[in-house]
């Protein structure tokens, strides 16, 4: 502890290089600890259902990557499978993001509007979101436009709600500067409230990620002719216990980068923010 | 606005939205295979409640929901105060924590059911691994919350680590672990809804999807409807559970 803290004292980057080495070094055993204790758990076990993780990640990089020229290091498997899940991900994700945010202002702004909605907003975000698969299906068919679907409906919710609360939220003072400076509505949009919001918005589309990462894999495992979720489904119905893992695994990370982009480019956004929260404590 | 103007715009909305699907069907703008008309749902959602077959599924679901709400709780109270009230347990296990935590639950659902097969305990499981997160989670961020000077103080009165744990960290945090569980008891019926959906014997969504497969447009809707009001009921009870044990705490106050 002592150390890190003379380091920040010298020098600030140095300092966070440092810092950085000693949590890794810290939270690097967690890690080994893990990954042995599955690795001797499966040898004991002897479960056909339950492989050791080297078999695992034997099976993983045969899976996805390959070294063979011409392809860029990932595998023809990998290409067709691992890009329309992430193609189905984004859009669903995006559509959810501009309609959550633009439905909530006009709820929070349009009084007559949010109470007209209220109890559609609530039954909304009462429904666990799988729940909306069959719906989807009944609406779009199997094909991927009921997967876009199913995202967008489903990951808008925490998106909306939070667009509102976070719209409601804004420091009535500065609504009012705004007023008296006759700044216009459009100008006001964009350089008043919407970044006043924001923090509450980021939390909520934070969230919806989150739901939309569930839900592509949910229509995956039920109905599809690709994407990594069909890959997964398909292992398991050929008893394929070293493929499903594989591809679990894929989904896994595919989570923790996704996850990982997210909170990088939240943290570049609301650099702003979190300095001035922290000036003016 | 008054309350009562907020119900009556409220009631318009709901009416207007109903009306539309009644329009929109009986003018043939969309297909009755996609989108019931607003009378045929509202007859599912009475013939549902009314089946005994509907509402047998629908204990199993919370019968299920239940055990895997009060598992997650517990593991993830217990595990979260062990784990904040340590440094250097903290430091050393939350990289791991953050990395499994955004894995999405769904997705181990094959290899679930390749270990456990598609009966109950395969719902309840992976629902008790997803509803674990939260919190375990939440109940870490609180006990680290906890007031330093306090945890102090009881030192100084020469409490044991068990004594101070209890009478100090946990209460302390209670509001902490309290969020986690709300959130948690959402997840753990998400997640056994969508179990059902994909792969079970019993329980709600294996009707809706029953219902889909045999193109019943008005009786995926209705059962849908049932699930959003279950939602909100479950959200209700818990959310009231969680204002009645941190009663005291800042943001229930007033």
């Amino acid at each position: 502890m002592t150390t890190v803290r003379q380091g920040s004292t010298r020098r600030p980057a140095a300092g966070r290089l440092r810092r950085r080495t000693v949590g890794l070094a810290e939270k690097l055993p967690a890690f080994v600890v893990a990954a042995v204790g599955w690795q001797i758990g499966a040898r004991a076990l002897d479960s056909p259902f339950l492989p050791p993780l080297s078999a695992i990640a034997e099976r993983f990089v045969a899976d996805w990557f390959t070294n063979s020229p011409g392809s860029a290091f990932f595998s023809e498997k990998f290409v067709d499978n691992a890009l329309p899940t992430v193609g189905r991900l984004a859009a669903g994700w995006a559509v959810a993001a501009v309609v959550g945010v633009v439905l909530g202002f006009l709820i929070a702004l349009l009084p007559r509007v949010g109470a007209a909605t209220d109890p559609l907003v609530r039954l909304g975000m009462a429904v666990p979101p799988p729940a909306l698969l069959p719906l989807a299906i009944v609406l779009f068919g199997l094909g991927s436009s009921m997967k876009v679907f199913l995202i967008a409906f489903g990951a808008m919710w925490p998106v909306l709600v939070n667009t509102i609360a976070g719209v409601r939220d804004i420091d009535p003072q500065i609504v009012a500067s705004v007023r008296a400076l006759r700044i216009d509505p459009v100008r006001a949009f964009f350089l008043v409230r919407l970044p006043a919001a924001s923090p509450l918005i980021f939390a909520g589309l934070r969230t919806s990620l989150g739901t939309a990462l569930i839900l592509v894999v949910v229509a995956e495992l039920y109905a599809s002719s690709s994407g990594i979720g069909f890959v997964i489904v398909n292992a398991q119905r050929n008893f394929d216990v070293l493929g499903t893992w594989s591809g679990v695994l894929l989904l896994g990370l595919l989570g923790i980068v996704v996850n990982g982009l997210f909170l990088l480019v939240e943290h570049r956004v609301m650099r702003w923010h979190t300095e001035s929260r922290r000036a003016t404590q | 606005m008054t309350r009562q103007a907020r119900l009556a715009w409220g009631m318009v909305g709901v009416l207007a939205v109903l009306v539309v699907m009644q329009l929109a069907v009986s003018t043939d703008l969309v297909s009755e295979q996609s989108v019931p008309t607003a009378t045929a749902m509202l007859a599912g959602v009475g013939e549902l409640v009314l089946s005994s077959g509907f509402l047998a599924a629908l204990a199993d679901t919370l019968w299920s929901t239940v055990i895997a709400f009060v598992a997650a709780g517990l593991a993830g109270t217990v595990l979260g105060v062990v784990i904040g009230a340590s440094d250097r347990l903290y430091r050393s296990v939350s990289g791991l924590i953050d990395l499994l935590r955004p894995i999405p639950s769904v997705a181990l659902l094959p290899v679930v059911i390749l270990l456990f097969g598609i009966g109950v305990d395969m719902k309840v499981l992976l629902a008790t691994y997803a509803a674990f997160w939260p919190v375990l989670v939440n109940t870490i961020y609180g006990v680290r919350d906890v007031d330093r000077v306090m945890v102090a103080t009881a030192r100084g009165f020469a409490w044991g680590r068990m004594q101070v744990m209890r009478k100090v960290m946990l209460p302390a945090a209670l509001p902490f672990v309290a969020t986690g569980l709300r959130v948690s008891s959402a997840v753990a019926l998400v997640v056994v809804l969508t179990a059902e959906l994909l792969a079970a014997e019993n329980g709600v969504g294996t009707v809706i999807r029953a219902y889909q497969v045999a193109g019943r447009a008005d009786f995926v809707y209705a059962g849908i409807v049932v699930v959003a009001v279950v939602g909100l009921v479950l959200n209700v009870v818990v959310s009231m559970g969680e204002r009645r044990l941190v009663h005291w705490a800042p943001q229930h106050r007033g």
